[in-house]
């Protein structure tokens, strides 16, 4: 088997054998479930749409998606065992690919566990699906961001607790450039508009997939996953 | 040993250094490549009705034109949010246009904050700068930023323009532009709308009351107010896409009207009155009837003093229901009733005595008499942006019955063949029951079941198209359009400025949630006005692209309290419940897996 789902496997079977794992995931469904279903039926008449669910998902995937990558690295170091992988016929990367696509998974049997709230909504009214599958797309690729990002700061120590500080502020960091950017002007604005991940999943959101976000997410994975590769080779020489 | 450890931190620096300078041209690249893509993009539009994709009538638009349009955007730059998203989406759709415009179409996007010869610009089109707020982490500050856009079309006779002084986030951005863009581009006469009057109508008593208070003098008071009438309904109503003209049917329709609309007819039309409808109609152009078969009377009893007048319901007879059913339509006689979602309607009850004089107050109250049309078809371009109708009454006194519209069996048998088609546009909810010849109804017996009732839907605004014979033996036409509403009230509540529902107090009175539900309905009016007149005059194009990003609403009638209830509790604490046991039986199972292995060790030591 290609040694990056062999990596993959393994670290998915052993987050589903931590207990740790599923009380993460009940919370989250129960935060995110609790916020939207509680508020639809206020008024007399809502929107049917999951747009106050997929405005709030990226607050909760900033908190959620370094939970997932703390212990990715930072635990294999803390246990001796990251040595024992490199002894492994693998390169850094196929170690570093290999977790984050067990994270994704998670992360993907997570956000699949939410679909039963648009399947819910369809009964009640006809609901608009593209907005729904350009939301849920835009969160897989938003929380790949924010895991390569935890992938990358679990490489870089050896406790889990400063793994999720670190990975949190990083995420929330990049969730918030866009406010900070209405707050600058000119150049450094458009910068900060630009790095924010929050008006790149709005477009995707709306039920449009736009190249420009896709290359964007993908930038971010792919440096940060060559930044953890780099870090882990390190320790090689 | 020495030289072997200075080789090893000379390999780890130049690894370190290969690393890092792999990482940097890495991160250049990247950088590189999306700088690039703002301009080299691809992009999928997933929405159900493609409402980010240019539509082809746009499309169409933009490459037929025969000279050059500009659009200047002047907006201005680090907007805050939500007003931030304007720029991309704006210059998403300009590209668009742009790139189907054979060079006709160009853009420009300027910030006039950056100079005063933009910011002159700006105003010259009657751009002026709007105050947004801004929240910040100390205070809530506002400012003021340009998002406006100007069109000009350049014609070898001179320019013509055409101004949105503001966009905001949410407008129909598509739509905006084309409608205007084929304002200003086309050489043909822009669709006239006439509006019936004569026939007892809500504008005959708009007209007639104006009339009463008088004009300057030397003027005739009447011909003012429909004059001014007009303007509005053209300006407001219909933002000049078209021309309104009054009609009376005692003379033949002139040729120069594209579509008639008939908003609540209560006088008898008389012969003349439906020949020349019908010619309209034989002439394959468009009409759109708003009938209720009642109608409220205030008879005369002769003058008693002190006596108040009063007010009763009957049967509204203006000739308009044979040609009606002659067309393949019934107006039946009939009641709808809801009592599992009644709508709110504002009724006379008495509140107080003073002395032995009752005082009277306007009341919201949940009236079953009221039912919620919830069964929109989508597929009908009358209804795109049409989201909760509720047909109110116009006389709070005497609620007329809300009745219903039925095929007759020619109509069936014509649709069956392929030659005419009805189609079912707007209906009541599941939820309705309908009563016959229930005139009178007072609120009280509503709520009460009866064994004669009928479970619903049903339809009440219905169009046809296709073949029809004229209702007076004067021939047929192949292209037939008509709009049907058994009710006319639910668009003249939206002209009428008396209106106890559009009364602020009245609203204030409501629970937030009713309030917002009846500006909802007065807004689906509207809508569903504007969509019913497009149609007549054949700008489906136009209506198409105008409806395309409406929003959908849950369906009140189609959610009691234990579907909410069973919904709710299943996904906010049922999935996670789910994950949690799925949690122990697998931790369960890995308890299993180890008692069996410690077991399997002992027994082998």
């Amino acid at each position: 088997m290609n040694p990056i789902l062999s990596i993959a496997k393994r670290e998915l079977r052993a987050s589903f054998t931590s207990v740790t794992a599923y009380i993460v995931i009940a919370l989250f469904l129960l935060i995110a479930g609790g916020l939207f279903w509680l508020e639809i039926f206020n008024a007399a008449s809502t929107e049917l749409s999951m747009r106050t669910f997929f405005t709030r998902a990226p607050f909760f995937l900033a908190f959620f998606a370094p939970a997932i990558s703390m212990g990715l690295l930072a635990e294999e170091q803390r246990s001796k065992t990251l040595e024992l992988l490199m002894t492994l016929p693998v390169t850094d990367m196929q170690v570093v690919i290999g977790k984050f696509l067990a994270a994704l998974t998670l992360l993907a049997i997570v956000l699949g566990a939410t679909l039963p709230y648009p399947i819910s909504l369809a009964s009640i009214g006809n609901l608009d699906w593209g907005p729904i599958i350009g939301g849920y797309v835009g969160l897989l690729f938003l929380g790949s961001a924010y895991l390569a990002v935890g992938v990358l700061v679990s490489s870089l120590t050896r406790d889990q607790m400063v793994a999720i500080l670190v990975s949190f502020f990083c995420c929330f960091l990049l969730n918030t450039f866009g406010e900070l950017a209405s707050h600058t002007e000119g150049t450094v604005a458009e910068v900060l508009r630009f790095i924010s991940t929050s008006g790149h999943f709005e477009n995707v959101s709306r039920g449009v997939i736009d190249t420009r976000d896709l290359l964007y997410y993908f930038t971010i994975v792919l440096l940060s996953l060559s930044g953890a590769s780099i870090v882990l080779s390190r320790r090689r020489w | 040993m020495t030289t072997e450890l200075q080789t090893q931190r000379n390999r780890v620096a130049k690894t370190g250094l290969g690393n890092g300078l792999f990482l940097l041209i890495l991160a250049g690249v990247a950088v590189m490549l999306n700088l690039v893509s703002t301009d080299l993009y691809g992009r999928l539009d997933l929405t159900g009705d493609h409402r980010f994709t240019l539509a082809p009538a746009s499309k169409k638009l933009v490459s037929d034109l025969k000279s050059p349009v500009e659009v200047k955007v002047f907006l201005s730059s680090e907007l805050p949010p939500p007003y931030d998203s304007i720029q991309r989406e704006l210059s998403d759709l300009l590209s668009e246009f742009a790139a189907n415009g054979d060079g006709n179409f160009r853009f420009t996007i300027v910030d006039p904050g950056a100079s005063e010869e933009d910011k002159a610009k700006a105003a010259n089109y009657g751009i002026r700068p709007v105050t947004v707020g801004e929240q910040s982490s100390e205070a809530l500050s506002v400012r003021e930023v340009f998002m406006g856009l100007a069109i000009v079309y350049q014609k070898p006779s001179g320019d013509v323009q055409e101004v949105i002084p503001q966009v905001f986030p949410g407008m129909n951005y598509e739509y905006e532009l084309t409608r205007r863009i084929r304002k200003i581009s086309s050489e043909a006469k822009v669709p006239t709308v006439g509006f019936v009057i004569g026939d007892g109508s809500f504008f005959d008593t708009i007209i007639s009351e104006a009339a009463k208070q008088g004009g300057a003098e030397g003027q005739d008071p009447a011909a003012a107010v429909k004059t001014q009438l007009a303007g509005q309904l053209k300006s407001q109503l219909f933002d000049d896409l078209f021309s309104v003209e009054w009609v009376t049917l005692d003379q033949p329709v002139a040729d120069t009207i594209d579509g008639l609309v008939l908003l609540g007819p209560t006088k008898d039309l008389g012969a003349a009155g439906a020949k020349n409808l019908d010619a309209f109609v034989m002439k394959g152009k468009g009409v759109a009837i708003f009938q209720s078969p009642y109608r409220t009377n205030t008879p005369d009893i002769g003058v008693i003093p002190g006596m108040p007048k009063f007010t009763v319901p009957e049967e509204n007879k203006t000739g308009l229901e044979g040609i009606i059913e002659s067309y393949g339509v019934t107006l039946n006689k009939d009641t709808l009733i809801d009592r599992k979602s009644p709508q709110v309607s504002v009724v006379e009850k008495v509140v107080a005595y003073m002395g032995n004089e009752p005082l009277k107050a306007s009341v919201p109250t949940l009236d079953p008499r009221l039912p919620l049309m919830t069964n929109i078809n989508r597929k009908s371009l009358l209804v795109p942006n049409v989201n909760l109708l509720a047909f109110m009454p116009a006389d709070r006194a005497t609620p007329l019955p809300i009745s219903s519209l039925s095929r007759t069996a020619a109509a069936s048998a014509a649709q069956t063949a392929g030659t005419l088609n009805i189609t079912e546009v707007i209906s009541s909810a599941e939820t309705t029951v309908r009563r016959n010849n229930a005139m009178g109804l007072s609120v009280e017996d509503a709520t009460e079941e009866k064994p004669d009732e009928v479970a619903g839907p049903f339809p009440v605004i219905v169009t046809i198209e296709g073949k029809l014979a004229s209702s007076v033996g004067n021939g047929s036409t192949d292209k037939a359009r008509l709009v049907i509403a058994s009710n006319g009230d639910f668009i003249s509540n939206v002209f009428n400025r008396n209106d106890p529902l559009a009364d602020p107090r009245t609203l204030r009175g409501m629970p937030p949630a009713l309030g917002q539900s009846v500006q909802e309905y007065r807004e689906s009016a509207v809508n569903f006005l504007k969509n019913a007149t497009e149609w007549l005059v054949s700008d489906a194009d136009l209506i198409a692209i105008r409806g395309r990003g409406a929003v959908a609403y849950i369906d009140g009638s189609r959610l009691d309290s234990s579907k909410k209830f069973t919904m709710q509790a299943f996904n906010i604490v049922g999935i996670p419940i789910l994950f949690s046991l799925a949690g122990l039986v697998a931790w369960q199972l890995r308890k299993g897996r180890r008692a069996a292995l410690a077991a399997r060790f002992k027994k082998a030591a």
